[in-house]
């Protein structure tokens, strides 16, 4: 009975532990872990290497830190590896420390700080200089303790042996019935003694606080980590994940740009873009950073570039913050990317001869990215201009495909999509009117609904425009007259009074976007 | 700890001593494939070891290079050479006048296959026994990780003259750090190199005495940009530029190099005077270069007349037809003046742009680089080497000199040795982004032949290293100032220099429409945000 509360006892604090780090690493940080390991540079080149082990000491951590980093490519053997070593280190500690196990959970608590310190970041990841660093003193502190390990216990035993001995010695000159009534302290002493109990409890109770202070350092906040997973579903082109995301997003909560534009993305990929723009959650949340940055350049400049046919900038930001922050995977996939596209194939190599020396990234320049490229391609049908994009990738992206003219038949819809957004007039007519033929040809003579409601918009805000020819459904007519009617009806009421109001009916239509969101800044 | 090491030396020797050449090889007429592929380049004698990374498949591989005079040569095992030091120095020196073979043997599925040897023939002039470039990122705008390295020739030493890390802390207190250069290869021990933006300003090293200087002043358009030692006098001619970047929006060039403004200066590092050389508004000079004789000055200059109060705009939009000429003005040490400018090559004229002029040692050969547009040729895939005699020059007026194109590939920063037998030159003809180093034997026919890239220790490094060479430069002494002094000048703070009015015997000045450049930082940075968001 008595061992299997020793059991108990014992393994009672490594098994909440781990329970814990499991759930924080996955259950609510799963995503960031992915993101950390494509933001971490580790390649096995010599190159690499050298470079790292010029550092000395720290470098050798550093190559440790960012090959733990590295296996969060797989979130769940990332995180696992992580426990275990957080695990060894708590342990190594009780061993160096030889603490009794009543005082063993106190062993926990570097590992839940060092566990709250990397759980607690969210934005810096990007602005971060040191990439790879994230578990230097995890690794320092286990090597030291591995290295002290040894050393306490030779200690240990010699103190033991000395007092042993001397307690012989002095036992030799005391009597000899006092000596057989005497028994060593240590036999004398329960495992489960109320005082252990009691010692536990406290140091339990300490492990347990320390834990709560870590979940509650945890960064959870939910548009970056919406952020993370439409970002991840972009990179593998899966356009639909990112409108599930969009969808899930929580009504209450608005979204930052970076989500609006990565929902934007998927609906333009999936065709969906003239049905269904305005009906998904708008807005410009803040996002929760300790410092102002172009975190949408930073976290989603290269994707939205990249995929919107911008290689040559979606090369530049990834070449601008490799400068600043490292050689990240991540900016590399995509600088091979924009490369293969712009049909550079020796600097595409170049760059994946590198992100195959990294352990989880496989990459077949044959076979890779081919429909992902083709499926650019004809966005390109451009002619080269010198320009620049101040850093500002959704304001310029809007601007240059709104003010584009011809171009592909993808090229001119993206085109239309900007010029809605940017409820641009002028710029809308001669998009639709090319557009009318390739609809009557292609779709039936089915104008997707936003672009009519946009017609019916401008034409009524102009007065001079003829929609009679134009294919506009009878309900979208009726719910556009409604719409003037009740705007008449309620016009000496403020803007505000008529936004609420209207939202249940009109609030996915272009009509309620054109009127009633307003102000919003790109950031 | 030294017995160690020697231990492990002849352990490392003994392997090395144990590869044996197969006997049952079957020879085949394929070409190996080898990186870097330096085959049929002409060596000097004092290069470091030509490590290779052997690519063609194999399961085995084994080096053998010899000459005829020592045909047992050295033997190296494995798919990267790693070639000892001294005995390819020995190999080397017994090869002069000679060539140096390279056969490659590989071994798949259990069979050794000899390939045709690789070979280089080794002549008897010697490199400078130092470079000194600048490795950096191929960015556009960010450039903190800048480092200025020096490279011994015979090995493969790089010693860190200047680490840009040590004061970039984030981008408002970074600079960049560029131009580099030395007056008659470092043989007088005078350097100089700039700084912009923060801790902004030129660093003069004169022997042991080091200070840092703004170049900027109120008439001038610029602090100090390209720079050019006289070759004896404590003169340095510079270009005065207002830089700007701006983004090709599909040409793989990716980004444009324009000057938006730019004229030449004198500054007398005794007196710290600047004078004015070139400042015509409508010409645009830039790219400063001596005669080894200190007696003329080459230039580049494209001409542009500003037609509106945005010349950023104007440029802008017809970069791709501003093209340079290269001209000279005589010098007279004596007066100290300039005299009348003369067209070297009228570049203009053939619808091509010259940029980098650089005279030979001897005074004999002009050699620049030619492109489609523009003078920041690094960036441009037109950009070949050319070369015309300085002879036929004066008979010449109106710059119709024939000229060879030297290399059918992109090349550009370009500086002959101090013998004026070798060319370096930047390129990125390797990957078409990342520069790095060649260098080409020029021969007493003035032939250039085939380039071959800088040796390393480890053949791959060129290819997994993310950084360019930039601003490459040949010294025959190395730099005496270490790290430490160079970073405690660049804390200390700018001299101002003084405007001392022109430096042509009949000046002529022309008022310039909007100069628009910051006190100490030097060229401006025009960045590419032209849409107000």
């Amino acid at each position: 009975m008595k061992k299997t509360q020793t059991i108990i006892f014992r393994l009672l604090p490594p098994l909440l532990f781990i329970t814990f780090c499991m759930i924080v690493l996955i259950g609510i940080r799963k995503e960031y872990l992915e993101e950390v390991a494509g933001m971490t540079p580790f390649y096995l080149t010599s190159t690499y290497g050298s470079q790292l082990m010029s550092q000395g000491l720290w470098g050798i951590a550093t190559w440790c830190s960012s090959a733990i980093c590295a296996t969060m490519t797989h979130p769940l053997l990332g995180a696992t590896l992580l426990t275990l070593l957080l695990t060894l280190l708590a342990l190594l500690l009780q061993y160096c420390l030889r603490l009794k196990w009543s005082w063993a959970p106190l062993c926990y608590l570097p590992s839940l700080w060092l566990l709250g310190n990397f759980t607690c970041r969210g934005y810096d990841l990007y602005t971060f200089k040191a990439s790879g660093t994230e578990f230097n003193w995890l690794i320092i502190a286990i090597a030291i303790t591995a290295v002290l390990a040894p050393f306490t216990a030779w200690w240990t035993k010699r103190t033991r042996r000395s007092s042993e001995n001397s307690k012989t010695s002095k036992t030799r000159q005391s009597s000899k019935s006092t000596q057989t009534s005497k028994k060593s302290p240590t036999s004398k002493k329960s495992p489960i003694s109320k005082t252990s109990i009691l010692y536990f409890s406290v140091a339990f109770l300490g492990m347990v606080l320390m834990g709560w202070y870590t979940h509650h350092r945890t960064f959870k906040d939910e548009n970056f980590r919406n952020i993370l997973r439409m970002k991840h579903a972009v990179d593998k082109d899966d356009w639909q994940q990112v409108l599930d995301i969009a969808r899930q997003q929580n009504p209450d909560l608005a979204p930052t740009r970076i989500q609006v534009c990565y929902t934007r993305l998927a609906l333009y990929k999936l065709g969906l873009s003239g049905e269904s723009t305005f009906s998904y959650p708008d807005g410009d949340a803040e996002y929760a950073a300790p410092t102002v940055n172009q975190y949408l350049r930073l976290i989603a400049g290269p994707q939205l570039y990249y995929f919107l046919g911008k290689p040559n900038y979606a090369y530049r930001w990834c070449m601008e913050d490799m400068v600043e922050y490292g050689l990240r995977p991540q900016y590399l996939s995509y600088m091979l990317r924009s490369s293969l596209l712009n049909g550079e194939k020796a600097l595409a190599e170049k760059y994946a001869r590198q992100l195959n020396a990294h352990p989880f990234y496989q990459i077949d320049l044959e076979h890779d990215y081919q429909t992902e490229c083709k499926a650019i391609e004809p966005l390109l049908e451009y002619n080269n201009i010198l320009d620049g994009d101040g850093g500002h990738v959704e304001a310029y992206l809007l601007q240059n495909y709104a003010t584009m003219r011809g171009g592909t038949r993808q090229m001119v819809t993206l085109s239309l999509d900007c010029a809605l957004i940017l409820k641009d007039i002028n710029d809308f007519w001669p998009l639709f009117i090319k557009m009318l033929p390739v609809w009557e040809h292609e779709n039936g003579n089915k104008i997707p609904r936003h672009y009519q409601e946009a017609a019916l918009l401008f034409a009524n805000l102009q007065g001079n425009i003829d929609l009679s020819q134009v294919n506009i459904d009878t309900d979208i007519k009726e719910r556009f007259n409604n719409l003037i009617a009740e705007a008449n009806a309620n016009s000496q009421y403020g803007d505000e009074y008529n936004a609420t109001r209207l939202r249940p009916l009109y609030g996915n239509t272009y009509w309620y976007y054109f009127f009633f969101t307003t102000g919003l800044k790109t950031n | 700890m030294r017995h160690y090491q020697y231990l492990i030396a002849i352990l490392i020797l003994t392997v090395s001593c144990t590869a044996e050449l197969p006997k049952d090889a079957m020879q085949t007429q394929e070409p190996v494939n080898v990186f870097p592929d330096n085959n049929g380049a002409t060596l000097p004698p004092n290069i470091a070891p030509m490590n290779l990374r052997i690519d063609t498949e194999g399961e085995d591989y084994i080096t053998h290079i010899y000459t005829k005079s020592d045909t047992d040569g050295i033997i190296t095992e494995g798919k990267e050479t790693d070639i000892d030091i001294d005995r390819w120095h020995k190999l080397l020196q017994g090869a002069k006048g000679d060539t140096i073979y390279t056969t490659v043997y590989v071994r798949t599925n259990g069979r050794w296959t000899q390939y045709p040897a690789l070979k280089n023939p080794v002549v008897e002039e010697e490199v400078d026994p130092y470079i000194s470039y600048r490795l950096i990122q191929p960015s556009y705008v960010d450039y903190e990780d800048i480092y200025i390295c020096q490279r011994r020739m015979s090995d493969f030493e790089e010693k860190v003259i200047y680490d840009n890390r040590n004061f970039s802390v984030d981008a408002a207190t970074g600079q960049c750090v560029n131009c580099h250069a030395y007056q008659d290869y470092n043989r007088t021990g005078r350097m100089q190199m700039h700084l912009r933006q923060h801790q902004g300003g030129t660093l003069i090293i004169d022997g042991k005495e080091r200070r840092k200087m703004n170049l900027k002043t109120d008439s001038t358009l610029s602090a100090g940009v390209y720079p050019a030692w006289h070759p004896t006098l404590p003169l340095i001619a510079y270009s005065v530029n207002s830089t700007g970047q701006v983004f090709h929006t599909r040409n793989t060039q990716k980004v444009e190099v324009i000057d938006y403004g730019s004229d030449l200066i004198l500054f007398d590092m005794n007196t710290n005077k600047v004078y004015d050389i070139d400042c015509d508004p409508d010409e645009y000079e830039t790219f400063p270069a001596w005669a080894p004789n200190g007696q003329t000055l080459y230039f580049c200059a494209a001409h542009y007349e500003q037609k509106t109060d945005n010349i950023d705009n104007e440029l802008d939009n017809c970069y791709d037809s501003l093209r340079y000429n290269i001209y000279s003005r005589p010098y007279n040490p004596q007066t100290m003046k300039f005299g009348d400018k003369r067209t070297v090559l009228n570049a203009v004229g053939i619808q091509k742009s010259a940029s980098l002029p650089r005279v030979s040692p001897d005074g004999k050969y002009l050699l620049f680089t030619l492109g489609d547009y523009g003078q920041f040729h690094i960036w441009h895939h037109s950009a070949r080497l050319c070369l015309m005699p300085c002879d036929s020059i004066a008979n010449h007026p109106q710059g119709n000199v024939p000229f060879a194109v030297l290399d059918d590939q992109q090349a550009s920063y370009h500086s002959w040795s101090s013998n004026g037998r070798w060319i370096m030159f930047t390129s990125r003809r390797f990957d078409g982004n990342y520069t790095r180093l060649y260098f080409a034997y020029f021969d007493l026919n003035g032939k250039m032949h085939k380039p071959f890239m800088l040796p390393q220790k480890r053949p791959t490094y060129n290819d997994e290293l993310f950084r360019s060479y930039n601003v490459p430069e040949w010294m025959v002494e190395p730099v005496q100032a270490s790290k430490n002094e160079l970073e405690q000048t660049v804390r200390t703070d700018a001299l101002p220099a003084i405007y001392a009015g022109s430096a042509l015997e009949q000046p002529i000045r022309k008022e310039r429409a909007t100069p628009t450049v910051d006190a100490v930082s030097g060229a401006s940075q025009v960045r590419g945000n032209k849409i107000n968001y």
